[in-house]
């Protein structure tokens, strides 16, 4: 999809610095290995991070049938599986990691 | 799809005559006619069109295809026999099913053919429809699943939204966030023809740019409106709608992403399609 496509910056004229274009999130992400970095774009902020990290694991190639998880670089917490807006903040650096079922 | 044709029969099937025939439509072209409004009975959907007298509220070939994304009620234009039609798709099973939901009109019952005819008939004449409440929006958000609102399919991720208001209820996806406002215009003609294609091709699904909500710009979205459906037909509608607006974003994502994007270099594309 688009938003999870790299993209170049738009111009100056087209985006006010720091102000998310119609309430979209913005955000880059990486895989825990430091393989694929993304800037994520157009994400909005209804989405559930779980449909996140599904469509960033395709963007970035990842295996498909591995459960991913999407974490906040700043503050190592797992996003939960709710809206993605309420849980980052735009410009965050995230981390898509396999989630581990630990028995 | 959208591309049933109006029958070459000039005898419409007689069950169907039991519906139609006591809401006043008489037999005409294979379909049924009542002031302005032909319907056409089939297996699946019934399809109804919008002929009304006024010529200015038709559209002629040649002229760019009109728009009614916003506007009440599921009715859109569509691409047929080298002209646009106004036209509306309903499941045949909201015609022929028994409920037990009564339908009131001024205090007195009506059937639900009757309830559907006159919701399809205010909608695409732009009546007002005063009177009209939507579903509690609790009674809404139990009839699907919030996974649904979620489109995921490889890397491309839509998330729609259920527009509910007192006088409003209608669904809605983005297809594009953000259309680059310097897409150049035979680009743009090639989106625009995209989601013509994809609005000729799902019932109930209209395709169509709208402005920014930050006011800068446009995006591309995909939409049901079903204000002012009848209650004995709002659950059906509704869940139909949700599925076939799912199907026409997975359709459409990836080729309008491709399309929208600056990067993508076609000589193909740098000319305006036919």
């Amino acid at each position: 999809m688009k938003a999870l496509t790299p993209t170049p910056e738009p111009s100056a004229a087209a985006q006010v610095p720091g102000q998310p274009r119609g309430g979209m999130l913005r955000f880059e992400a990486r895989d825990v290995t430091g393989t694929h970095v993304l800037e994520v774009r157009n994400v909005q902020r209804t989405t559930p991070a779980g449909a996140v990290a599904t469509a960033l694991a395709s963007r970035m190639g990842l295996p498909a049938d591995v459960p991913w998880i999407i974490r906040n670089d700043a503050t190592g917490a797992v996003l939960e599986e709710r809206p993605i807006g309420d849980q980052i903040e735009d410009g965050a650096k995230v981390v898509l990691s396999p989630k581990a079922h630990l028995g | 799809m959208n591309t049933a044709s109006w029958s070459s029969s000039t005898h419409p099937a007689a069950g169907w005559s039991e519906v139609l025939l006591p809401e006043g439509f008489t037999p005409a072209a294979g379909g049924y006619e009542r002031a302005g409004l032909r319907v056409c009975p089939a297996q699946d959907w019934w399809t109804l069109e919008y002929r009304p007298d006024d010529e200015s509220l038709t559209s002629q070939a040649g002229d760019a295809r009109p728009d009614r994304i916003g506007q009440a009620g599921a009715w859109k234009w569509v691409a047929q026999d080298r002209a646009f039609r106004l036209l509306l798709a309903l499941p045949a099973s909201l015609f022929t099913v028994e409920t037990d939901e009564i339908c009131w009109d001024a205090g007195t019952p009506v059937t639900a053919a009757d309830a559907l005819l006159r919701w399809a008939h205010e909608t695409a004449a732009g009546v007002s429809l005063t009177g009209w409440t939507a579903p509690l929006r609790k009674v809404v958000e139990s009839w699907f699943s919030r996974e649904q609102l979620t489109v995921v399919a490889g890397p491309l991720l839509r998330q729609g939204e259920v527009i509910r208001e007192p006088g409003r209820l209608a669904l809605r996806f983005p297809i594009l966030s953000q259309v680059p406002g310097d897409l150049p215009p035979a680009r743009l003609a090639w989106l625009r023809a995209l989601l013509e294609e994809a609005q000729d091709r799902w019932h109930l699904v209209r395709c169509g740019f709208l402005p920014a909500p930050d006011g800068a710009g446009q995006v591309a979205i995909a939409e049901v409106d079903l204000t002012g459906v009848p209650p004995v037909a709002s659950e059906i509608l509704f869940v139909t709608a949700l599925e076939a607006l799912r199907g026409a974003v997975q359709w459409l994502g990836e080729p309008a992403d491709w399309l929208a994007d600056p990067n993508v270099a076609s000589e193909l594309l740098a000319v305006c399609p036919q």
